[in-house]
């Protein structure tokens, strides 16, 4: 790992924030310089000043730094025991137009998962959810609503332990590429677009599920304190909210907003 | 031991894989007190399983043991686990990160990733242990807690369940001190 110091990866995040409006100065310190650090030698920079060079003098590199720099890994059914304890409220509680937002979403496997298991229980028709990334790249993966064939047996052990069923490629074209489509009869809709958590801005909402996992870990405790407020005032009042596992959400200010449906699975309704 | 005490290790980070669970037992129930330090165990451990293992080695010790949520500060006193599936990092200000990102070495949490964050947050104050092993995730980590002007510890290979770990810790670092867990249960005690 390239060692950088602090002082020079403020110096370059507030350039990136100047320069290019994106805002990373409030992200958690530990992960920027780690990932820093490898996007320094993936696009073999030797110091963050050679890398704000390149940035500026090549336009085209920002989206590739940002593939880069952001976390976009994700999987389906990552942590079954979610999808478990969510399952039951949906079950109960989704009805016509019902708007779910997966802020932070990736190349959204996690909507793929959660879009088969409402069809498994005859909900998902009522179901439109909006996928938003700060990565224009991933997004662009994610509206093809394709897993990758050499995660499927990872994925169908996460299902079967979610549903008991073993069998996830019934949903799934298989035209023995490299990708697996998403079969048509999951009738899935779902707009996806670019969205930064961070501007603390957006028109959309409000939603009646919002699922926040390991997104806001990235993030310093001031700024997982406003984005969390954000996040609450775009849920509905009866609406549920959902965030990581090992996520500390307890200490918010907005907190109080909410009433613990599952603590360890970190499934929130919002009351006031 | 001196030049350890000189250096004020406050904070022992322990890195495992297979074996480990037995190894980490074994100096839990060696521990009697952790009063000026704190304990971060990094152990490779199976995905998607919701094992309680900081309730299973919490049978083993007094001390508390907590398995680490995001921001969470580290204290004096208390041993932490790493939880599945995240890697561990470490702020300057004393609290924990972590991070879903890629597998390192194959493995999340790695313990590379761990001890290299745990040498930029706090230097010298830090001793890297690798424990047993089947895989060479820590053995680059350990250098930079080395680099970074803090100790390093390798469990003796041949005591070790699978000692690929700690041989690659200490092919990569040949001036690691080798310690049996006996020594890493005094070492601990010791530098209290």
């Amino acid at each position: 790992m390239l060692p950088l110091k602090s002082d020079e990866i403020q110096v370059f995040l507030k350039g990136l924030k100047l320069n290019f409006s994106l805002d990373f100065t409030e992200y958690s310190e530990a992960s920027v310089h780690r990932r820093l650090s490898r996007v320094c030698e993936q696009l073999e920079c030797d110091d963050l000043e050679e890398l704000t060079q390149r940035l500026e003098s090549d336009t085209n590199l920002l989206i590739e730094f940002l593939d880069q720099f952001t976390v976009n890994v994700t999987e389906m059914f990552r942590d079954p025991f979610f999808f478990q304890k969510l399952l039951p409220f949906l079950e109960l509680e989704v009805k016509k137009d019902y708007c779910i937002w997966y802020p932070g979403c990736a190349s959204g496997e996690e909507i793929l998962s959660l879009a088969i298991l409402l069809h498994r229980v005859k909900k998902l028709n009522y179901c439109k959810f909006t996928g938003t990334d700060l990565n224009e790249k991933v997004l662009e993966r994610a509206t093809k609503k394709w897993v990758k064939r050499r995660h499927i047996a990872d994925y169908q052990r996460a299902f079967s332990q979610v549903t008991g069923d073993f069998d996830l490629l019934q949903y799934f074209e298989d035209d023995h590429s490299q990708e697996l489509r998403l079969k048509k009869f999951v009738e899935l809709k779902a707009d996806y677009e670019v969205h930064d958590l961070v501007s603390l801005y957006w028109e959309k909402g409000p939603f009646d599920l919002i699922v926040c996992r390991n997104v806001l870990i990235y993030f310093n405790k001031e700024l997982q304190d406003k984005v969390f407020s954000f996040l609450i005032d775009k849920l509905k009042i009866g609406g549920v909210i959902a965030f990581g596992s090992r996520e500390s959400v307890f200490f918010c200010k907005s907190y109080n907003q909410l009433e613990v449906l599952d603590r360890d699975a970190r499934i929130f309704r919002k009351i006031g | 031991m001196l030049e350890y005490l000189e250096k004020l290790v406050n904070k022992i980070v322990i890195g495992a894989s297979a074996g480990g669970i037995a190894a980490i037992r074994t100096i839990l129930s060696g521990l009697t007190v952790l009063n000026s330090c704190s304990l971060i165990i990094v152990l490779h451990r199976m995905k998607n399983v919701e094992s309680q293992l900081h309730e299973l080695f919490q049978r083993f010790t007094t001390i508390p043991i907590l398995e680490v949520s995001d921001k969470m500060k580290l204290e004096m006193g208390k041993i932490y686990i790493a939880p599945a599936n995240y890697h561990l990092l470490f702020e300057k200000e004393g609290s924990f990160c972590l991070e879903a990102d890629y597998r390192v070495n194959h493995s999340r949490p790695s313990i590379d990733v761990s001890f290299e964050s745990a040498a930029l947050a706090f230097g010298s104050s830090v001793c890297g242990i690798l424990l047993s092993g089947a895989n060479e995730d820590g053995a680059h980590g350990l250098k930079r807690i080395a680099n970074h002007g803090g100790s390093i510890v390798v469990q003796e290979p041949s005591e070790a369940e699978f000692s690929k770990m700690p041989l690659s810790g200490l092919k990569e670092n040949p001036d690691g001190t080798i310690m049996t867990l006996n020594e890493i249960i005094n070492y601990i005690q010791f530098i209290q």
